[in-house]
């Protein structure tokens, strides 16, 4: 019957009765708002009853929607307070015990934005429901839409859209972030609920008992593919449980680091900044900052040996002071403020984890965030905080005295037995061996070492293949015997070796060197600044001292590296810092974090104010402005017979109305043209166009037919 | 807002057809001005009549009145007429020692001000407060006049001597003016004969009282607008002020007359919604006496009415 249907306009396309409010209960169910669920579902379910029929201009639905996003701003804001406690809005809370606590509250705040999301948008699909239309402008969605429909002359219909089933899809997906029940209630409900929205829609050349077992048969795929999503998941999670702690080790284990020695190819350094440090005026910044030394080498890697579980923890000065002293009684003259990132995490305290790199030499911690939870440290001189996952502090040092166990004399003379013919072989060239040693200081014992580093060594950070002829050696033995070339772990590695051959207890350090100025007196150490080094236990001062073999040009061939893009990386590390200093309530800025939501709230008022100012304004200044107006009834079939009409000479005039021209057009007796349809065509069209609420589906379809046969009576 | 029951509906439909065809039985050829006085009516606004001597606007008013089964007054307006002969006066009586209140013409449902531009403007203004908010205050006392209080003004367009023009507030609360022009030959000729041996006025018997006029009321009120034809409504007004040769434009109350007697218009035609065809159809008689000219406009031959027309033709009409 429907020749040609309007199909510019969709009709409200309502759930059936009672579905909202199922998917309202089911969705307090899981998400435990049961008040805001149920009395929710129970206004939508009675608005189509009541019929209010209100009628909504575009604006109106605007300031719905506005309203909407301002309150899922205001829960963003609520969520985002609860959970960041230590940097956020939790800047209330004072005292490490209190701020540890809240640290450790999890991520649990923060899912709650979306179960929210039914509440938040609960006004819009409201307003829709008691509309005259039953639709929503689409244009309320968007400024743009409005802009360029006010550009293009808004000629065309408004666009609508129908938010009710959208809206139940978001229910069931907010009901998805479900916290503590099972997920199969979950699954079983949102099948139950989605086939009975989707039963009335169902077509009607298969028989229903067809379309339940493609229903199951969809479900069950669903199931299927959920546990198998879980299952991946798991996997990849276990997965990357591997691989970061790999990575991870490096530099942040305080008991086995690897080295790259042996390692193909081009060593990949960063320029990503790890540490900042600031002096005071006119002072020199430490020349290493020591984050562990290891005693045992094997196969490439270095390990603590027997001090790997020695870990103490460091008692504060003072019951809850932020003072923390290394060295019982000693303080060097000599400060430095240190910021670093703990990069690791504890499982067992749940916070961020990882070594301080300090100076060697350090002899106390000063002003340590009051968020720490545990410092402690080792026999071989690693500090390893549990704390917020940006640490700034104050090291005190320049006492010289490097605060770490006195050697040990099986671990700290021990040499594998595969390396041992390339150090003799070396030795040979040094003309050194271990009664010569005995006899010689230990100062002129490393500038022998030195020079002989100094003399016959290069630094590279490009390793070759090592040659056939090399047969079984060791990388190490290929660095001293073939290669000559190597990068700092080479040079460190072989000298602990050199000196333990010699009878000299050593030890091989890591940590940073410290020469890049980033300001007056700041300082910043990038990745590549990475390095190694020697302890070597000094008899005569019955002390430990660093000794560095590695050629004074690896800064240089470090460094090398394109500017821009450098100072680019800069900027964004520092924003980073800058975020860190933020998040980890570091900075002063935290007290100023509480106000952030005002000027966002103000940015998203300010549109709606200046827009109802500025209507205002119109209506005093210049009289009626052009603001749209909501126009029903725009797809009415009878445009194609008007069209029509006109073009068989019935131009309608500006003056004389559709009454008017109806009377005209039946005046001029055109002769195939039935009065009785045309009139009532007038007349339907009248209404659809200018009764607020429209036609029914009914009259609507009667429209259509009646313009169909008048247009078809005036073509033919 | 409760709608009305589909019977009402009928009902009122039939008491607007009952008093139409009782006017036209006197009025002959006017059905387009009947159609507009009882769009007044049904609004609940006030019509002043201007026209030409003799055209039957005493005739149009006592028809009505008639018709209406309702309390109908006549008063002459002439120069010397004080308000207290509109309003009332207290008198004292000399038996119980006491002033009594006696009541003026205005205590009345149909007031027929005859001429009303004759009587100065104190006297005229006497009414403003009447036609505004329906009550009268005399010597510090309020008054409420009667639920149906309808004032039928007329004035004499062409004869300027001894009369002073209405100001532009009182013109205001008339909700439209109409004019009943001469009618055509034929119809000139059924009024002779008409008259021939009886005047038809004093053949008409009441077709409807206050309540049914109250009904009338209410379904008029109940016919739906929607944004849209307001937002026209608005536009049509608006454009009137600051247009070309307009001293002063219409008021937001010729907006609120406009819609007011659009959706009576809409409900005589058997419709439950204003559209553009009623909206124009009442934007001249409720917009045409409301606009002041400039002087140098009025000048060059340009009217209010041709300012309306205009306007009319300019507003993009909703279509």
């Amino acid at each position: 019957m429907n020749a040609n249907p309007p199909a510019i306009q969709p009709q409200p396309f309502a759930p059936p009765r009672f579905l909202t409010l199922a998917v309202l209960l089911f969705w307090s169910w899981q998400s435990g708002l049961w008040l805001p669920g149920l009395l929710m579902g129970l206004a939508l379910e009675a608005i189509p009853f009541l019929n209010p029929g209100l009628e909504f201009s575009q604006d109106d639905f605007r300031r719905v929607w506005n309203f909407c996003n301002l309150l899922g701003l205001a829960a963003v804001l609520y969520a985002f307070g609860n959970n960041d406690r230590v940097g956020g809005l939790g800047g209330l809370l004072h005292g490490a015990a209190n701020n540890r606590a809240a640290m450790l509250s999890g991520v649990q705040s923060v899912l709650n934005f979306p179960r929210w999301l039914p509440i938040m948008l609960f006004l819009a699909i409201a307003a829709q429901k008691a509309s005259a239309a039953g639709l929503t402008p689409a244009t309320s969605f968007s400024p743009f839409l409005r802009w360029y429909r006010q550009k293009s002359g808004e000629i065309t219909p408004e666009p609508m859209l129908d938010l009710s089933y959208p809206y139940l899809i978001l229910c069931l997906f907010s009901a998805g972030i479900h916290a503590n029940s099972g997920s199969q209630s979950y699954f079983m409900g949102m099948i139950l609920l989605v086939a009975w929205g989707l039963w009335p829609v169902r077509s009607g050349r298969f028989h229903p008992l067809v379309w339940l077992a493609v229903f199951a048969l969809a479900a069950a795929l669903a199931l299927a593919g959920d546990v198998g999503v879980r299952k991946m998941a798991d996997f990849t999670r276990n997965l990357s449980i591997q691989w970061m702690s790999r990575l991870l080790r490096d530099r942040t284990d305080p008991k086995q680091v690897m080295t790259a020695i042996g390692e193909v190819g081009q060593l990949k350094l960063s320029g990503a900044i790890e540490v900042r440090l600031t002096v005071p005026p006119a002072a020199a910044p430490p020349e290493y900052l020591h984050l562990a030394s290891y005693r045992t080498y094997h196969r490439q890697s270095w390990f603590t040996g027997t001090a790997r579980d020695d870990f103490q923890e460091i008692p504060p000065l003072s019951s809850g002071a932020s003072n923390f002293q290394l060295i019982p009684g000693r303080s060097g003259s000599r400060l430095v403020t240190v910021s670093c990132y703990l990069a690791g995490w504890s499982s067992s305290l749940g916070v961020p984890e990882g070594l301080l790199p300090i100076p060697p030499d350090c002899d106390r911690l000063e002003d340590m965030p009051d968020t720490v939870a545990s410092l402690q440290r080792s026999g071989n001189g690693a500090v390893l905080a549990d704390g917020p996952g940006l640490m700034i502090f104050k090291a005190g040092y320049g006492t010289g005295q490097i605060p770490e166990a006195a050697p040990d004399t099986n671990e700290d003379l021990a040499v594998p037995a595969e390396e041992v013919p390339a150090l003799k072989e070396t030795l040979q060239k040094m003309s050194l061996d271990k009664t010569r040693a005995a006899t010689l200081s230990t100062q002129k014992l490393e500038s022998l070492i030195a020079g002989f580093f100094d003399s016959r060594f290069t630094y590279r950070t490009w390793q070759k293949a090592p040659s056939p002829l090399a047969g079984q050696q060791t990388p190490l033995a290929n660095f001293l015997l073939n290669t000559h070339s190597g990068h700092c772990e080479y040079f460190a590695t072989a000298t602990v070796m050199l000196l333990r051959m010699l009878g000299v207890p050593a030890r091989y350090a890591v940590g940073f060197y410290v020469h890049e100025r980033s300001g007056e007196n700041s300082y910043v150490v990038r990745g590549r600044d990475a390095h190694a080094w020697c302890l070597v236990w000094d008899r005569s001062a019955a002390g430990w001292q660093t000794f560095d073999t590695t050629p004074a040009s690896w800064l240089g061939i470090e460094g090398a590296g394109g500017k821009i893009s450098q100072a680019v990386e800069d900027f964004f590390s520092w924003l980073h810092y800058q975020a860190a200093k933020i998040r980890w309530g570091q900075s002063t800025l935290r007290g100023y974090v509480r106000w952030l939501p005002a000027p966002v709230l103000l940015a998203l008022l300010a549109p709606i104010v200046f827009r109802r100012w500025r209507r205002v304004r119109q209506k005093v200044v210049n009289g009626p402005g052009n603001q749209q107006v909501f126009r029903p009834g725009l797809d009415s079939a009878f445009y194609p017979v008007r069209d029509r009409l006109v073009e068989l000479g019935h131009v309608p005039r500006e003056e004389e109305g559709f009454a008017g021209w109806l009377a005209r057009i039946l005046e001029a007796k055109h002769p195939r043209l039935p009065e009785m349809q045309l009139r009532q065509l007038f007349q339907l069209h009248y209404r659809c166009r200018f009764h607020p609420r429209g036609l029914t589906p009914d009259e609507r379809d009667e429209l259509a037919s009646l313009a169909a046969q008048v247009l078809h009576l005036l073509n033919h | 807002m409760t709608t009305p029951s589909a019977a009402s509906r009928v009902q009122a439909i039939e008491v607007f057809e009952k008093i139409r065809s009782s006017i036209s039985q006197v009025m002959r050829g006017q059905d387009a001005a009947t159609r507009q006085l009882l769009a007044a009516l049904a609004a609940g606004g006030h019509v002043l009549l201007e026209d030409f001597p003799g055209t039957g606007k005493t005739t149009l008013a006592k028809a009505l009145a008639k018709s209406l089964g309702a309390d109908f007054r006549r008063l002459q307006f002439t120069p010397d007429l004080l308000p207290s002969d509109i309003l009332g006066v207290s008198i004292f009586n000399q038996r119980d020692q006491s002033f009594h209140f006696h009541e003026g013409p205005v205590f009345t449902n149909i007031l027929l001000a005859d001429e009303i531009n004759r009587a100065s403007p104190r006297t005229q203004s006497a009414l403003l407060e009447a036609m505004g908010e329906g009550q009268v205050s005399v010597e510090g006392v309020r008054r409420n006049l009667s639920a149906l209080f309808f004032i039928i003004a007329t004035q004499n367009p062409v004869e300027f001597r001894g009369t002073y023009p209405l100001p532009e507030a009182q013109m205001d609360r008339f909700m439209m003016q109409l004019s009943l022009g001469y009618v055509s030959p034929e119809e000139e000729v059924a009024i002779l004969s008409g008259q021939n041996s009886t005047h038809p006025l004093d053949l008409l018997k009441p077709v409807a009282g206050l309540e049914e006029v109250e009904v009338l009321r209410q379904a008029t009120a109940s016919v739906r607008i929607s944004e849209e034809m307001k937002r026209y409504i608005v536009d049509v007004v608006g454009a009137t002020r600051g247009y070309r040769g307009v001293q002063m434009g219409a008021s937001p109350r010729a907006s609120l007359a406009l819609m007011k007697t659009a959706q009576a218009t809409a409900f005589f035609e058997g419709l439950d919604f204003v559209g553009p065809d009623q909206v124009r159809a009442m934007a001249m008689p409720v917009l045409g006496h409301r606009l002041v000219m400039d002087p140098q406009a009025r000048f060059s031959g340009e009217t209010a009415r041709g300012v309306v027309a205009e306007i009319l033709k300019k507003v993009r009409v909703p279509v």
